[in-house]
């Protein structure tokens, strides 16, 4: 298997698409099987998915990202804008992609996107080695429930959902020659070489814990009985004070979402991250991610430093989990959460160096997103906020 | 007091050690967990390796893996499908019976799994491999599967592990497979060893059989060629030696007398070698019986002398004994059989010596078992044997080199008969051999005492005379049933040498009619006749009450064991060869008719 990346600035979407697969071509020295695309917002999904060429046996993904992108180069954000490209010459394994719009029913659509892909990579009926998932914010927990339905809950599933550059709903995602809005893209992957993945946040839980009492879908209304916003503000020593009235909090509240123990590996407890976004009515907290009654919650806290370190801490994580050596690897894909970046956004190019030392820069590509789904190796697939999920391919 | 600055890298140091640390804790437990599940599968594996070891039968190991192998993985059912040489595919094991020699087609999805990948299925009716199969019904109760491939030396195999939920195999299961994969190529290795090995068991068994059969039709073969050349041989000898017997006995010139002897010498010659075949024929089958009659050992040994000196003394060479036995021994032994092992061994001194002598002695021994030890041995100054040829000399058909059978004649059956004989003894023969000195034969017998004969002048018990006379006193009605002519001739003129009266039957049925017409009191049966054979007749005449023991004696040149046992069994009394010797015959005929006659000696 041999993975190569190409990275375009040119704000003309047909120019930024021939750039990039002229350079991957190049890169790659033979056809992809299997094109992923991060761009961000200015560039039309529709245009894109209707500028891929039919004729090609090529499967492609692709996935909007919050003002940039990043690559074993660097971190690429002209004014908002970038185009990036990972392709994958493997033609000893099988990949498939395909796009279910939502249509109210994430769950549906994710079990139908799933099937779809299995039949695009002509491995219907079995299962993939990985799953990598792009769904546009707000149902991702449905949509994984229904990829599970389809192959079990024990195909990891990776990924990132689709972001604009400004959560204003200019998010988009394709696959092959459709695109969408509203909808969940997929690809099954059945690579040749052996895998490995990892799904870490850069936060630490603090003293600060409490028992959800009142939730309904992403809000969370009270906290051991008492307003979400009231003792979220109090754990976190006042940082949305201002807002307790109601308004956006994303840029506050980055450095401390709350958090739900996911996994534990040993005596280390792994935690799913859900971001605070907004104070709402009767100062109840939104997030982005769903919430139960009884869900026990911890105040989280992270820093600059902590989410520069991170994402080269879960390079090496995921290169770990199966024991794979960086310098025998052909590359990686990575999902770094867009409220981090943009909470460290002037120190990206260290998160960069970060993952290059990891992987001994090896090719990658990773996008912003809002929502973050990934594998806890020893608990399953979650969808998180805050999150860093990255698969690392072997060589052969 | 620390400026902020300072108070902030300090913080980032302390939080980047915490990171540190968390990280490393996380690798040791991942480590442990790790550990935890190798251990685990190692154990597994062991477990599949006593199963390997412990099944009794293909079936239970296929089983007793199945269930080695579920303590990983959720099977229900199980099966192997088997590429046959023929590319056709077909379930050759499984824990279903119902799916039991199902065919699957080849199909793009098989082929993957037969060269090498192992493929888990979330949804079998999705597969169109499986699709064919599901057309008509389920019998497979599946609805996931985990396909792995298998291989032997002779043939690639497809291992698929089967549940009635969906999505219920994944990564892990194909991972663990790929570590438990070659156990269970090794089961279906050993299995396929085990149908080998009972193939080549079922293949040996009937080449075996087959050998066996062509050993038993070799040997009837091998006897009813015997059987056939001693008749055919046996016939015309008779002629000759009892038809020279009766000229010697006339009043012929000396010179034609010279020549008749020597027609007689060689033709006993011939059937001397006749019956050494016949001899060794019956040793090989193990049906030569050794007699433990008594018998007197002077006499024996005597006769032996008699006979061998004056053929010795007519080569020019000395012929000296030293007999040192008590002379009125009575013991209990074999004297025809002691007789043929002296008369083989100082015939052949005799024969390979040109100049010189032959020495026999006989010494004996008593033990404190009122039995006596008696030692032979026969010395010569004959040719002598090389130390490498005296292993050969006892082996069938072999003297001790080719050129030797040529000079010296005889069918090198001799030493190879007294050897065996000598072993169904109970006793071996040693011999020491010098090239141009000469040769030493010797051998022991122990031989059981009955009596120490007090008469000095004992008179032997079944001397000519005695027989003679006591046969012509009886004066016994014989028919003899006999087809050919001149032995029709021959046995009547020996008969009526002792003034004995024969009528003839040419064939059986004559037989019976001439007993309803007449009263004999003996019937010399030949057995190879046309009409009524001599068995027949024989079965015939002891149906009919009034001759159930009217004494009947086959004379034959049938002259083999089973012939002789045939006679018994057609419930004949007595057998005489042909050649007729012509004192055996009479003995034999006094044996049956009046057997004190010969006792009371």
């Amino acid at each position: 298997m041999k993975i190569a990346t190409a990275f375009s600035s040119n704000l003309n979407l047909k120019t930024a698409l021939n750039e990039t697969s002229d350079q991957l071509q190049k890169e790659l020295g033979a056809q992809p099987n299997l094109i992923l695309i991060y761009f961000t917002e200015n560039y039309a999904a529709n245009e894109l998915a209707g500028l891929l060429d039919k004729q090609q046996a090529i499967q492609v993904h692709g996935c909007s990202s919050c003002l940039g992108l990043m690559d074993s180069n660097g971190f690429h954000t002209d004014e908002g804008s970038a185009f990036g490209i990972w392709g994958a010459h493997d033609p000893d394994g099988a990949y498939g992609s395909a796009l279910v719009e939502m249509n109210n029913h994430p769950r549906q659509a994710g079990a139908e996107a799933i099937k779809q892909a299995l039949t695009n990579a002509a491995r219907a009926g079995e299962i993939p080695d990985l799953v990598w998932l792009s769904a546009t914010p707000g149902s991702e927990e449905s949509v994984i429930q229904g990829i599970q339905d389809v192959v079990g809950t024990d195909v990891p599933i990776a990924g990132g959902s689709a972001a604009d550059n400004s959560v204003a709903g200019n998010w988009s995602i394709i696959a092959n020659n459709d695109a969408c809005t509203d909808g969940v893209a997929i690809t099954a992957m059945f690579p040749s070489v052996k895998i490995s993945y990892a799904f870490q946040s850069g936060y630490s839980p603090t003293q600060y814990t409490g028992v959800v009492t009142k939730a309904s879908g992403r809000t969370i209304h009270e906290i051991d009985n008492k307003p979400a916003a009231e003792v979220y503000d109090e754990w976190a020593g006042g940082v949305i004070n201002d807002s307790l009235g109601g308004g956006n909090v994303l840029a506050q509240t980055t450095f401390n979402p709350l958090g739900r123990k996911a996994a534990s590996v040993g005596k280390i407890d792994h935690y799913k991250l859900s971001h605070p976004d907004a104070v709402t009515e009767n100062r109840a907290l939104s997030l982005f991610s769903e919430f139960s009654d009884g869900d026990e919650i911890t105040l989280m806290s992270g820093s600059r430093h902590s989410l520069i370190s991170r994402a080269g801490r879960v390079a090496k994580s995921a290169l770990s989990v199966e024991e794979l050596d960086a310098s025998k690897i052909s590359g990686a894909l990575v999902v770094f959460c867009a409220g981090c970046m943009l909470a460290i956004q002037d120190d990206m190019e260290d998160v960069v160096i970060s993952i290059n030392e990891a992987l001994e820069t090896k090719p990658f590509l990773g996008g912003f997103t809002f929502g973050e789904q990934g594998c806890f190796v020893e608990s399953g697939n979650t969808h998180g906020n805050l999150m860093i999920s990255m698969v690392v391919f072997n060589a052969g | 007091m620390l400026d902020k600055t300072t108070t902030n890298d300090q913080f980032r140091k302390d939080e980047f050690l915490q990171e540190e640390l968390i990280e490393e804790h996380l690798q040791l437990e991942r480590i442990i967990s790790r550990e935890k599940r190798l251990r685990k599968e190692a154990e597994g594996l062991l477990e599949g390796l006593r199963t390997l070891n412990e099944s009794r039968n293909s079936q239970e190991m296929f089983e007793e893996l199945l269930n080695v192998l579920n303590e990983f993985i959720p099977i229900e059912h199980g099966f192997i499908i088997f590429e046959q040489a023929n590319k056709q595919l077909i379930i050759g094991m499984t824990t279903n019976p119902q799916v039991a020699s199902i065919t699957w087609e080849s199909s793009d999805f098989l082929q993957r799994i037969l060269s090498g990948k192992i493929i888990a299925a979330h949804d079998v009716s999705e597969i169109p491999a499986w699709r064919t199969q599901l057309k008509h019904g389920n019998p497979f109760k599946a609805a996931s599967a985990l396909h792995a491939p298998l291989s032997t030396q002779t043939h690639r195999a497809i291992l698929v592990f089967t549940h009635s939920s969906p999505a219920m195999f994944n990564k892990k299961h194909v991972q663990l497979l790929e570590k438990f994969s070659p156990l269970t190529n090794q089961a279906l290795i050993n299995i396929e060893h085990k149908q080998e090995l009972k193939s080549a068991v079922h293949m040996q068994t009937k080449k075996l059989r087959t050998a066996k059969e062509n050993a038993e039709a070799a040997n009837k073969a091998k006897s009813n060629f015997l059987a056939n050349m001693s008749h055919e041989i046996r016939t015309p000898l008779n002629a000759i030696i009892n038809f020279n017997a009766l000229a010697l006995e006339g009043n012929i010139p000396s010179t034609e007398r010279e020549y008749i002897e020597k027609v007689a010498s060689a033709s006993k010659g011939l059937l001397g070698i006749i019956n050494e075949t016949l001899d060794l024929s019956k040793i090989e089958a193990g049906k030569l019986e050794i007699e433990s009659i008594p018998f007197n050992l002077n006499e024996a040994i005597n006769e032996v002398i008699d006979l061998l000196k004056i053929t010795a003394e007519e080569k020019g060479l000395l012929f000296n004994t030293e007999l040192s036995y008590p002379k009125n021994l009575i013991a209990s032994g074999d004297p025809l059989r002691l007789r043929q092992i002296l008369t083989n061994l100082i015939h052949n001194a005799i024969k390979f010596t040109d100049s010189g002598g032959i020495d026999f002695s006989v010494n004996a021994k008593p033990t404190h078992k009122n039995s006596t030890v008696i030692s032979f041995t026969i010395s010569d100054s004959g040719i002598g044997l090389p130390a490498n040829e005296l292993k050969n000399i006892f082996n069938s058909f072999q003297q001790a080199d080719n050129s030797t059978t040529r000079k010296y004649g005889g069918t090198g059956l001799g030493l190879t008969i007294s050897k065996q004989l000598l072993e169904l003894m109970g006793s071996e023969i040693e011999v020491r051999s010098i090239p141009n000195v000469g040769s030493k034969f010797c051998f022991t017998l122990e031989l059981i005492n009955i009596e120490v004969d007090k008469s000095t002048d004992h008179q032997a018990i079944n001397k000519t005379d005695k027989i003679e006379q006591a046969l012509t006193s009886l004066k016994p009605n014989i028919l003899l049933v006999e087809d050919n002519i001149t032995n029709q001739l021959i046995a009547k003129k020996i008969l009526a040498r002792i003034n004995l009266n024969t009528t003839i039957a040419n064939n059986g049925e004559e037989a019976l009619t001439a007993l309803n017409e007449q009263k004999f009191d003996l019937i010399l049966m030949d057995l190879h006749m046309p009409v009524l054979d001599g068995f027949q007749t024989a079965v015939a005449i002891r149906q009919e009450p009034q001759w159930a023991k009217l004494p009947i004696i086959a004379l034959t040149a049938n002259a083999i064991q089973t012939d002789i046992e045939q006679c018994a069994s057609a419930g004949m009394n007595a057998h005489i060869s042909k050649p007729i010797d012509i004192q055996t015959m009479y003995k034999v005929i006094l044996d049956v008719l009046a057997p004190t006659e010969i006792t009371s000696e």
